[in-house]
């Protein structure tokens, strides 16, 4: 027996992973199913390949045509995402970003075998796929990326602030390459959908998000998960589902753009063209009247939170009080007394107790009643371990506590 | 640190552990159980001058903590280590170790203008949050913008980026290097590009399996830093070990110099071994120790000196707690002045015991190992070591909690009826040499080795260099064998050729580091509930089989709690507090299957028959947990056994075999077939005795080393012994025991034979219950046999 074998059988047994298949030999004909269009490209640090595929301004993805873009409104997407730096964000020089990796865990192990990078051009809309022959390839692919991401004055993605960054990023690191990402201000799609839609649509993934904002249907589609798979086959001279990574990777990065070019449309509530912008309106209209309400801006926060209500098809307890939290703030106590009662008189939730409380403190401060705001603290009081639990029960209680305390000083 | 100011507390006049001492050796009913007492007068310091290297700002501020030069060690540590040396200090406890890597650390810091940082490792989280506040300390006084934090499980994610990016000094332990720190070495880029010392605390805790693993993500560690162009040095400390050298190289993977003079000064320092009276001169079955230690408790323990009692089992701490506690009043103490003190409790609960350690509130304290680390406590003035600690290395941990400079101290090793303890009764110069264990350290292993070649390749490709050669991972002749193996049969890795190199790229969807284990006091511990569900402890999960399992005592600081529930895949246990007069004990069963042999040494008859034989080789283990007894409190006595329900353990690992002739066997009394059990009950004792000597020679506790003994045993058709690393895939003891087996057999047989015991006792081959009348008899011959054929060569 070799000595090689030897080892091997050793090995099996102490590493117990049992005996794996026949190893499919790597020299199996590799140009099957290799992507069409993937060109070399040879730069300093090495080469690597890459595709380009170019569409029109007109070509549609979904109901949107890409070129809808240009009506987003840099105010809307900077307002939705809370982020200052967007303001200065030109969508027709920033780059829309989407990766493909060789997992999810991220470390050091974790490849980005395939990056993909859309950007407008004078021509229309192209879409730039660098991509790995072999892991030897990352730095030079990695370098491209770095310069092209440096041209741009952006960049868009769908939870790249949590990920595709990071892989990036890391692997930068790595290979002694400087990060492009601080210095370019980064539209992550996902947050503002989220922060819109999330809760009417039941989940946060991009393909919930580009069907029914955006009418994108994929046929045919390889799910993500499958990349890792698909990458580890052609390695091994099997690229038959290459191909429709490439295709996978193409449309997100096309749900990236019509994505973008609805959410700049969100105030608007309507597309370029004048046609009414898709979507479940009423959590939108919700949402926007909570993100200004946030903002201090509580008379067109109230606009939303009506709107929202004409809306929704049934009652919205937590939308009945935010509107009546904004009528308080805009100085209509009686009509915001009445709402928080008709809430407190409701359900016995948290909500009840939160309207309990404001209608103690408008009986104190606005009416002048302390005798009621007593009584309503003591209501408060029974309903808070009823609804709250922990530690915000013992704080809930302690307030209270001390409310109660110091409206019988005050009545004494 | 040591040099930390002393917090003035109460303490015994001038040479009171003299008094103490003198007035043990007169006692008219202890003194005559003394075995041995011996001195080591008061050592002057040894002093050197600042090395002229250092820094005013840091020799003022030495000055200010009231140090006008350094000792000796220190001084030529700190010339080494700015001289660009890897350096290992293995001097004893409080010799001021910490100050030795501790200054060039800072005065790196400050020539580079805080370009130079490093990383610290302890083996302990609680060390490693003791020694950052300590260097908070010093920047705060340096008055200079650097941050060391402690990276561990405990750190929140959101302070973890400005760490990452920003601190100097990194302290964490070798678990979070291993599954956080490498894997991710692109966060930590800033750290490894300007990586100028890795500081590695107690390095005598790195051994076996733990240290084997260990050394393995030291060379990763190195890997990572020469890729961003940094080149680390070493410095190390341990505790005083047999050569030191050697241990580091092999940890390190290259030659460290090691300063091993030590300078520190003592006071006076007493040692005495106390064997417990024999109760039953027949049996040779000596006094309880744990009871022995009740008795001496009254002259050891009093309201103006502190005291520390170490255990070797958790069980151990709690019961003696509870006794001295419940006797405090003739102690002259408050209970509240006695603690238990345990690496399963909880934080909050530690650091109070510390803390009143160190302000003298506390006076006794019973602890396990989890003192015998640097955990900052002062000094104290007696500590009791209720029986041998298992290494030489630990007994001078310990026995260094106590005595302070120009003070002096004792220290008193109580034997147990257990063959270790009796020996060094019988041979206390053992004790006092020098050191005899070796330190198993062995990266090289194929199961640890291959495993984290598997992390390594997940954080760098591997590559051959112009010879040939793997490069950066040892030298093992595997190491090719291996990543073909990982890329072939595991699919984890794409060899690529790169002109004359040969690259093997990690190419699979996982997180390795996740999956491999290190071993030793793994974080991966059952968490003990109350019937609150409020943790009250945790253990770790080796152990857990037999502590925590349903119906088992759990104790915290003498409070007993029944074990409810044990869910052992999810690690939780649930206990409810009861009142119990009993403790548990669980029993295991074991069985033994060889898988292949590797080496052999045979002893010949004069016409050249096999006479008896030594082995190496592979086996695979099985062990389940069966049974559990109850055992009084105070009378120990048996009040009843329940079984236990839990999934068996199976490992390979190696093994040490040793084999008699049939001949030989029936020659000795020993032949099997003829039903007669004693026989095969002596020849357990036999294996029981080698397997509790052990340690004497190898640094490992009788609990690593595993045991099977069969008359007539399946695969050798003869009397057979099986010895093996508890560890999977082994740490080589069972190496370690095939090379020293003439020293283990030798010391065994000389605890039987010296044993006053008539017919066989628990401090040699075991009780006469166990080994049947002739047991002694027939160890005597078959030992004697071994020890007198192998000199007769």
């Amino acid at each position: 027996m070799s000595e090689r074998t030897e080892l091997f059988q050793r090995l099996a047994r102490v590493r117990r992973e049992g005996t794996p298949g026949a190893v499919p030999p790597a020299s199996q004909a590799r140009a099957a199913g290799i992507p069409a269009g993937l060109e070399r490209v040879e730069g300093d640090c090495g080469g690597f390949a890459a595709r380009v595929r170019r569409f029109a301004t007109s070509d549609r993805h979904g109901t949107f045509a890409l070129g809808e873009i240009g009506a987003a409104s840099a105010h809307d997407l900077a307002f939705l995402c809370r982020d200052e730096r967007l303001l200065a964000l030109d969508l027709s020089r920033a780059v829309f970003l989407d990766i493909e990796t060789t997992g999810l865990s991220g470390g050091a192990g974790t490849i980005p075998f395939l990056v993909a990078l859309g950007s407008f051009t004078e021509q229309g809309f192209a879409l730039w796929q660098g991509f790995l022959c072999g892991p030897e390839e990352e730095r030079a692919l990695l370098a491209e990326v770095a310069r092209r991401l440096r041209a741009a004055s952006g960049v868009v993605s769908f939870f790249g602030k949590t990920f595709d960054r990071h892989r990036l990023e890391d692997k930068m690191r790595i290979h002694g390459i400087a990060p492009p990402f601080d210095a370019l201000p980064h539209l992550d799609l996902y947050h503002p959908c989220a922060r819109l839609y999330r809760g009417a649509l039941g989940d946060g993934r991009l393909a919930t998000f580009e069907r029914v904002l955006c009418g994108v249907e994929r046929e045919d589609d390889l799910a993500g998960s499958f990349a890792p798979e698909a990458w580890f086959d052609f390695l091994a001279g099997r690229a038959h589902r290459l191909e429709r990574v490439f295709l996978h990777n193409e449309r997100d990065v096309l749900s990236l753009v019509v994505l973008a070019a609805h959410l700049g449309r969100t105030l608007e509530e309507r597309r370029a063209d004048g046609s009414e912008l898709g979507g479940p309106g009423a959590a939108r209209a919700a949402a926007l009247a909570k993100l200004l309400a946030a903002e201090g801006e509580h008379q067109e926060a109230l606009t939303w939170a009506e709107r929202a209500f004409e809306r929704a098809a049934s009652r919205v307890r937590g939308l009945e009080f935010l509107r009546a939290g904004l009528k308080l703030r805009l100085g209509r106590s009686d009509e915001a007394l009445g709402e928080f009662e008709r809430i407190a008189a409701g359900e016995r939730d948290e909500l009840a107790l939160r309207a309990l409380i404001e209608i103690a403190k408008l009986c104190e401060h606005e009416l002048g009643d302390r005798e009621r705001a007593v009584a309503v603290v003591e209501c408060a009081r029974d309903l808070a371990p009823v609804v709250l639990v922990g530690g915000a029960r013992e704080r809930a209680l302690a307030a209270l506590d001390r409310r109660g305390v110091r409206l019988r000083k005050g009545r004494a | 640190m040591s040099e930390t100011p002393v917090v003035s507390r109460a303490r015994l006049p001038r040479g009171d552990a003299e008094v103490l001492a003198r007035a043990l050796r007169e006692d008219p009913e202890l003194g005559g159980r003394f075995t041995a007492w011996h001195d080591e007068a008061a050592r002057d310091p040894l002093h050197a001058p600042f090395p002229p290297r250092l820094a005013p700002e840091l020799v003022a501020e030495l000055e200010r903590l009231g140090l006008r030069e350094l000792y000796r060690h220190q001084a030529r540590a700190i010339d080494l280590a700015l001289a660009g040396k890897d350096v290992l200090v293995a001097t004893r406890t409080a010799s001021g170790k910490t100050l030795a890597y501790t200054l060039p650390v800072l005065q790196r810091l400050l020539e580079t203008e805080g370009r130079a940082r490093s990383l610290w490792l302890f083996p302990t989280k609680a060390l490693s949050q003791d020694q950052s506040r300590s260097l908070q300390g010093w920047i705060e006084r340096l008055e200079k913008p650097w941050h060391s934090f402690t990276y561990d499980g405990d750190t929140p994610p959101s302070v973890r980026r400005i760490l990452r990016d920003r601190g100097e000094i990194v302290l964490t332990n070798p678990w979070m290097l291993h599954q956080g720190i490498l894997p991710n070495h692109g966060k930590w880029s800033e750290l490894f590009q300007d990586l100028a010392f890795v500081v590695v605390d107690e390095v005598h805790t790195l051994s076996g399996v733990f240290g084997s693993s260990v050394a393995n993500v030291l060379r990763r560690l190195v890997r990572i830093a020469r890729h961003y162009g940094s080149d680390p040095r070493f410095l190390a400390s341990s505790a005083t070990v047999r050569e030191p050298a050697l241990h580091a190289q092999r940890l390190f993977g290259r030659e460290v110099v090691v300063v091993d003079e030590d300078g520190s000064g003592s006071g006076k320092r007493i040692f005495a071994v106390y064997d417990p009276p024999l109760v039953n001169p027949v049996a040779g079955l000596r006094a309880n120790a744990l009871e022995e230690v009740r008795r001496l408790a009254p002259h050891v323990c009093g309201p103006s000196h502190q005291t520390i009692f170490f255990c070797n089992r958790r069980t151990s701490v709690e019961v003696l707690t509870r006794y001295l506690k419940e006797a405090a009043q003739r102690l002259g103490l408050r209970p509240a002045e006695i603690r238990g003190y345990r690496g399963g409790y909880l934080p909050l609960l530690r650091r109070e015991i510390e803390a009143g350690l160190k302000d003298g509130s506390v006076k006794v304290v019973v602890s396990t190992n989890a003192l015998e680390l640097g955990i900052d406590i002062g000094s104290l003035d007696v500590a009791v070591l209720v029986g041998y600690p298992g290494s030489q290395a630990s007994f001078w941990q310990r026995a260094g909690r106590v005595g302070r400079r120009g003070r002096s101290s004792l220290a008193i090793l109580v034997a147990r009826s257990d063959p270790v303890d009796q020996y060094l009764a019988h041979h206390p110069e053992f004790l006092f040499g020098a050191p005899r264990e070796h330190l198993g350290v062995d990266p090289d292993n194929l199961v640890l080795l291959s495993e984290q070649m598997k992390c390594a390749a997940f954080e760098l490709p591997f590559r051959t260099d112009a010879s040939g050669t793997v490069e950066g991972f040892g030298a093992s002749p595997n190491l090719p064998g291996i990543l073909d193996y990982l890329a072939e049969e595991s699919k984890l890795l794409l060899k690529r050729a790169q002109g004359e190199r040969l690259v093997w790229h990690w190419v699979a969807d996982a997180y390795p580091a996740q999956d491999v284990s290190l071993a030793g006091n793994e974080p991966d511990n059952v968490l003990v509930y109350d019937e609150e569900g409020k943790a009250i402890g945790e253990i770790d999960r080796a152990s857990s089989i037999t502590s925590v399992h349903e119906g088992a005592i759990y104790q915290v600081e003498g409070e007993t709690y029944e074990i409810e529930r044990f869910d052992y895949a999810n690690r939780r246990a649930e206990a409810r507090r009861v009142t119990s007069d009993y403790f548990t004990e669980a029993e295991t069963d074991t069985e033994v299957r060889v898988l292949r042999l590797e080496e052999q040494e045979t002893r010949r008859t004069v016409e050249g028959r096999e006479d008896w034989s030594v082995w190496r080789g592979e086996v695979h283990v099985t062990t389940v947990a069966t049974l559990f007894k109850k055992i009084r409190f105070y009378t120990r006595e048996n009040v009843g056994a329940e079984d236990i329900v839990l999934p068996p353990e199976e490992i390979d690992t190696e093994a040490f075999v040793l084999t008699l002739s049939g001949e030989l066997a029936a020659e000795l009394g020993l032949a099997s077939g003829d039903g007669q059990g004693g026989n095969g009950a002596a020849w357990a004792g036999v294996g029981r005795l080698l397997r509790r000597v052990s340690p004497l020679f190898l640094r490992c506790q009788p609990s690593d080393l595993g045991l099977s003994s069969e008359i007539r045993s399946g695969h050798f058709q003869m009397p057979a012994i099986y010895l093996y690393d508890r560890v999977p895939g082994s740490v080589g003891l069972g190496g370690a025991l095939f090379r020293d087996h003439r020293e283990v057999l030798a010391a065994a047989l000389e605890v039987v034979s010296n044993c006053e015991c008539a017919l066989g006792c628990p401090a040699c081959i075991g009780p006469v219950e166990e080994v049947g009348t002739r047991g002694k008899e027939v160890a005597l011959r078959v030992l004697g046999h071994l020890v007198e054929r192998d000199t007769q060569g």
